[in-house]
């Protein structure tokens, strides 16, 4: 899948998506980052898909910058390019200035990737089950 | 040391020793281009959660639950 025409400095792999939430419709680019243990949902993303944001559900620790703001679980169905529709469970943060993160839990659990940092690409492919 | 005290030296370098001196000056500075939109004394956001296995465990439950729900 080619990453855009991002130049030689910023070719992050970024993987345009569509999430879906109860009748609600968004379209978002995600970072493929295998650094990160989970996916991360910015906040106004999960305002856009109709999510109710519940202080008692936001009980999800995250460290490093996103330490301090308080996340919770959301489960959300995602279409990527021609593969049928996955559910990506995210945790959504009242951080504002992030991007889309498609962590271990559970993007790379779904799928398997492949880098191709010289040529700009990277290479999505479903993972087998069972 | 400084360029001026250096000189002396490297012009005593056998032409390859010249070469390999140049290949290494080279790499040393096409790596310092890959860096140099990093500025010095700014602070950047490092967004991606390393290590947060608590988190991963709790979103695990949560698909769990949502996909056996799915189900029923």
């Amino acid at each position: 899948m080619p990453d855009g025409a991002l130049d030689e400095l910023d070719s992050l792999p970024r993987l345009p998506l569509t999430l879906h939430y109860r009748g609600h419709r968004v379209g978002a680019i995600g970072l493929v980052d295998s650094g990160a243990t989970v996916n991360v949902l910015p906040y106004r993303v999960g305002l856009a898909l109709g999510a109710l944001w519940s202080a008692q559900r936001a009980t999800l620790r995250l460290v490093g910058n996103l330490a301090h703001v308080p996340a919770q679980p959301l489960i959300v169905s995602v279409s990527i390019a021609d593969f049928a529709p996955v559910q990506l469970a995210f945790a959504w943060t009242q951080a504002e200035d992030l991007p889309l993160i498609l962590g271990q839990v559970n993007f790379f659990m779904v799928f398997e990737v492949c880098f191709f940092r010289a040529q700009s690409l990277f290479e999505l492919r479903k993972r087998e089950t069972g | 040391m400084s360029l001026t005290e250096l000189m002396p030296i490297i012009r005593t370098l056998s032409n390859s020793e010249k070469m390999q001196l140049f290949d290494l000056l080279k790499a040393e500075l096409a790596g310092e281009d890959s860096i140099a939109p990093l500025e010095h004394d700014k602070t950047y956001p490092m967004w991606t959660p390393y290590g947060a296995f608590g988190a991963a465990r709790v979103l695990m439950n949560a698909l769990q639950e949502a996909q056996q729900h799915d189900h029923e």
